[in-house]
């Protein structure tokens, strides 16, 4: 490592020079990196529902759906302001690219039909058919159109007739949501005036808010530099101090983010905040050699009469041969807890890992590089800086405490504290519940939260299930044993106070079979006979368009699907519903026909159902990653132990706070945990490697802990400070709450384990004297 | 076993002109060219087998085999038609009959042998879909010629045969809505004035349908009568598409009036 060192200081201008071209090669390719939100890089490709959801998809149209409800300030829907709105919203709908414009459902939409039936037989024609209703005649008579074919309340018209919808599919916005979404806003908010309220719903909105809030990082990401670096102005009181970690974590960052733009790797709302875990890592390692560095320089002033700037090289050799490996120990661990993230199913999750991987790697590169190469070109420390940067403060009241603690005759206090946390953090870990949703993850108070509820109130919901049902061969859903079932099941399901609305193609054949009945209510019911149903479809497609029916059943009239809109997409919620629905399902359907569960709301309980399950993996596979390679650092099984031991602490203390707080364990706070884990390592390994060189110079065991807890110790409680501060910016992001748990749950995994760390740890390494830190 | 209406159907789409002899098509203006194409396109009466190929975006197919006859009303120029679909078996037996009015709405009649019972299928709607397919009836009855307004764009080449391009554009708002169209194209051949290809707006202006005729034949050649025995609709808004295809297609069978009646069509 000297050797090393000494050979980087003396190539330093080519290292310098190459470590800015590597920098400006990856800072023009940041400008290739997109936010977006896809929601097929986070959904599990094996899960049933997933795989019910994409042949749904492909079969009868997309899972993006939006719900526009505009309700009159005064009257129902029959008046022709109203209609007019609905019939331009509609046409400018069916004219925006992206939009699946025959699946565009309406009043106004020509796909909507109006079953009609006379007495000679039926008709078919679109209710609003270019020409809106005038005259109250007119207007009676789209009235009873609507109340003869009860199937569209509740999806094109609310069941008061207050509130008229428009249901819109978009196809999967390549580029994000944002784009999309802003067309179709611009469209509705054209027909916003006093008379109306309009408001919209649907998974595509959720999606373009989670972009649009996600790049407020472009904020908060300087406010955490300028924290961390107030932070570490304090500690330090140099200016080098503020500046130099500060280059090493920005540096990181551009590294980071440009192999991400690089590797065409998009940004999203999870990795959107990977600058800040790698500003904050990067800076945390840099503090810690930085510290050294600093200890090594008085030490050097104090017992020699070389010049300062010999000092400073030597000190600069001296603290990098002493800790480098350290970081290089601490920095490898961290690195490859968030690689193993890769077993992730989740796109986004595996992203994430990676990126914060290749930053914490080129952090420790330009720490082992870069930094020491420009600390040998600036002037050291003068007496000033020195003075200060030596003064006892908070800091070092802090860990002298922890020492004297430690040190003690007892531990006791210790050990009871840390047995209290855990039994809190246990019995908080119980209430932890597992449940996702998108309207969890934003203030109540958000406008497009209030529409996302108006909407729920007034028509059949913005969350859509879809059940897929196949049968053997062609024609199986003209089997009226079959069509009954999709029927029985449709009123099941509506039994339920949160089902605003089912629809299938059963729906449509009762309502042909009572238009040809003389509209006989006793024939509202699928007919016995299958080449009755044959007919009275081909009788349909002769006044309708021969797609009609295409989003309820395929072409060989195989596989159809009935569309269930949820007034939520609550993933608790939903697993209920689905364990009621699979039996019901088993008894109604014959052998010869599957059913299975998709769409939109079972794909976020699909996602859920993989992390908690992904989530224990992965916290395990971390600690196992972390056992293995401090075991094998350290020669010992027990370092191993002990490594584990501040990181197992911060884990349980947020599964803790998690239950105890009401914070759902959901795809965002998931990615906490694994971040967590990463992190508290490098204060352990510190810590330890501190104490072992103490006793190893040949110090008294109080004394090796006093020294360690004052250095080692103190620029582990700047790092935990400065990471609680970086992260705690995002408690800033008011109304975004995977920000704010991120930075509430950021700060406290810092403080559980850099608490842990301080001293449980060294308490329990005094306790038990562990060999592989006191044999020389 | 009957002749069939499916020809009056080729005729009007294929939009084939009597006697094309003799004319000078370079000397016709545009709205002549349509005329000629709608008002000699009738036979006296046809019969034929078609079958109908629906495919959906997925190219997904369904297939239906029809029979059809028609016959011309004594006013030359309204068709009565009756189809009769012979497969898929669970449609077997269904038969349509369509009495065309040219001065009020056609009347529409369909038995369905599951019911036993003929049922009027109430059509205030030419833009309606003609038996399920992606034509509608205006597509297949053809355009009132004097209800548009009719200019020659240009001369242009279609399968190596040239045509007039011609472009229609409904004279009101009402014409515009109840054929759903607020513009057509349509490609003429010049030889015979049949109509080879077609292009339709919707009435907010978007493409909303293409036509492509092929296989033109000579189904008379003492008038001189051409039909397309290949007619294709593509549904530009939904990647629907129907491709119905004619054979045994012969003309002047001596097909009864009395065929054309409710009363025959629960007859085999």
């Amino acid at each position: 490592m000297k050797s090393y060192i000494e050979w980087i200081l003396k190539f330093r201008f080519l290292v310098i020079g190459l470590t800015l071209l590597v920098t400006l090669f990856l800072g023009i390719q940041i400008k290739n990196l997109h936010i977006i939100i896809d929601p097929n890089t986070n959904l599990p490709q094996d899960h049933p529902y997933i795989i019910a959801t994409n042949k749904i998809e492909s079969l009868f149209g997309s899972k993006n759906v939006i719900l526009v409800g505009i309700t009159p300030k005064e009257g129902d829907i029959f008046q022709k302001p109203l209609l007019q709105k609905v019939e331009e919203i509609t046409r400018d709908l069916r004219q925006t690219p992206g939009v699946i414009k025959e699946n565009v459902l309406s009043l106004a939409a020509p796909k909507a039909k109006w079953i009609k039936g006379t007495s000679e037989g039926m008709e078919v024609k679109p209710f609003i058919d270019n020409k809106i209703p005038t005259t109250p005649q007119e207007m009676e008579t789209l009235k009873k159109a609507i109340r003869t074919n009860p199937v569209y309340y509740n999806a094109i018209i609310s069941k008061d007739e207050k509130t008229a919808s428009i249901i819109v599919e978009i196809k999967d916005p390549k580029g994000g949501y944002q784009t999309i979404m802003g067309k179709i806003r611009q469209i509705v908010d054209r027909q916003k005036d006093p008379s109306v309220e309009i408001a919209m719903g649907g998974w595509p909105v959720y999606g373009a808010e989670l972009e649009r809030y996600s790049q407020r990082m472009g904020i908060l990401f300087p406010l955490a530099v300028i924290l961390i670096g107030l932070i570490l102005y304090e500690a330090f009181r140099t200016v080098q101090g503020m500046i130099l970690p500060l280059v090493t974590a920005l540096l990181a960052v551009v590294w980071g983010v440009g192999i991400m733009g690089l590797a065409g790797v998009p940004m999203d709302a999870f990795n959107a905040s990977t600058p800040i875990l790698i500003l904050a890592v990067a800076a945390g390692h840099a503090v810690q050699i930085l510290k050294r560095y600093y200890e090594e320089y008085h030490r050097i002033r104090k017992t020699t009469q070389i010049s300062p700037k010999e000092a400073n090289r030597e000190a600069i050799v001296e603290s990098m041969t002493r800790i480098g490996l350290v970081m290089l120990t601490a920095g490898s661990v961290a690195a490859m807890g968030f690689f193993s993230l890769m077993v992730f199913k989740m796109v986004v999750i595996k992203t994430f890992g990676v990126f914060t991987g290749l930053g914490i790697l080129s952090a420790l590169i330009l720490e082992m590089t870069f930094i020491p190469t420009i600390r040998s070109l600036i002037r050291p420390p003068q007496m000033g800086e020195e003075t200060r940067e030596q003064e006892k403060r908070v800091w070092d009241r802090i860990s002298s405490t922890f020492a004297r603690w430690i040190t003690s005759s007892s531990r006791i206090p210790i050990y009871a504290g840390a047995l209290i946390f855990f039994v809190v953090a246990v019995v908080g870990t119980f209430q932890v519940t597992i449940e996702n949703a998108n309207r969890q993850y934003f203030a109540k108070d958000l406008p497009f939260q209030k529409d996302d509820a108006l909407i729920n109130d007034r028509l059949a919901g913005t969350a859509d299930l879809y059940l897929l049902i196949e049968g053997k061969e062609e024609d199986a859903i003209k089997n009226p044993k079959t069509l009954e079932a999709m029927d029985a099941t449709q009123r099941f399901l509506e039994e339920d106070p949160l089902v605003g609305k089912t629809l299938s193609l059963a729906d449509f054949l009762k309502r042909m079979n009572q238009a040809m009945n003389g509209d006989d209510p006793a024939y509202a019911k699928i007919p016995q006979n299958r080449e009755l149903i044959s007919q009275y479809l081909l009788l349909y497609s002769m006044s309708g368009d021969p797609q009609d029916f295409d989003t309820y059943v395929d072409n060989g009239y195989q596989r159809a699907d009935i569309k269930v809109f949820l007034k939520t997409d609550n993933t608790v919620y939903l697993q209920k519903l689905i364990s009621r629905l699979n039996p019901f399902i088993q008894s109604h359907f014959g052998e010869d026909v599957r059913v299975s569960v998709g769409g939109g709301a079972p794909s976020g309980a699909a996602m859920n159902e993989v992390i908690v399950k992904g989530k224990i993996l992965n916290v395990l596979q971390i600690g196992a990653v972390i056992f293995i390679i401090s075991s094998l650092v350290f020669r010992s099984l027990i370092a191993g132990v002990l490594v584990l031991i501040p990181l197992s602490l911060a884990v349980l203390g947020n599964f803790g706070l998690m239950g105890l707080a009401g914070i759902r364990l959901n795809i965002a706070t998931s990615v906490i945990m694994a971040m967590t884990v990463g992190i508290g390592t490098d204060y352990a390994i510190y810590l330890i490697y501190r104490i072992r060189e103490e006793i190893r110079r040949g110090q008294t065991i109080d004394a090796a802990f006093q020294t360690s807890l004052t250095t080692a110790g103190k620029a582990i409680l700047f790092v935990a400070i400065a990471v609680a501060v970086g992260y705690g910016v995002l408690l800033l992001s008011f109304g975004f709450y995977i920000h704010i748990w991120f930075g509430l749950l950021t700060a406290s995994a810092m403080l559980f384990s850099s608490m842990a760390a301080l001293t449980l740890l060294p308490a329990l390494i005094y306790t038990f004297k562990p060999a592989f830190v006191f044999n020389k | 076993m009957f002749p069939f209406k499916q020809v009056s159907t080729l005729v009007v789409l294929a939009g084939i002109v009597f006697a094309p002899i003799g004319l000078k098509a370079g000397e016709l203006s545009a709205r002549e060219i349509m005329e000629k194409n709608f008002v000699i396109s009738k036979v006296q009466d046809s019969v034929s087998d078609a079958t109908f190929t629906l495919i959906n975006k997925g190219g997904q197919e369904r297939v239906r085999k029809t029979f059809g006859t028609t016959k011309l009303q004594p006013n030359g120029l309204d068709n009565m038609r009756m189809v009769r679909f012979m497969a898929p078996p669970d449609v077997k037996g269904t038969v349509t009959l369509i009495i065309e009015h040219s001065d009020r709405d056609d009347d529409i009649w369909v038995y369905l042998p599951a019911l036993k019972k003929v049922r009027r299928l109430v059509s205030s709607n030419k833009k309606e879909s003609f038996m399920g397919t992606d034509f509608s009836y205006d597509d297949v009855i053809g355009i009132r010629v004097k209800e548009w307004n009719h200019k020659i764009v240009k001369e242009e080449a279609v399968d190596g045969q040239d045509c007039y391009l011609i472009e229609s554009t409904p004279i009101n708002d009402e014409i515009k809505n109840s054929s759903g169209y607020s513009k057509r194209n349509s490609w003429i051949r010049k030889d015979n004035l049949v109509m080879v290809k077609g292009e339709t707006w919707d009435v907010a202006g978007q493409p909303y349908k293409s036509f492509h005729f092929t296989d033109v034949r000579q189904i008379d050649p003492a008038i001189g009568k051409w039909q397309a025995m290949k007619l294709e609709a593509e549904n530009l808004d939904n990647g629907h598409k129907t491709v119905i295809q004619f054979e045994n297609f012969k003309s002047n069978q001596g097909i009864k009036e009395d065929y054309f009646t409710t009363r025959y069509m629960e007859k085999e």
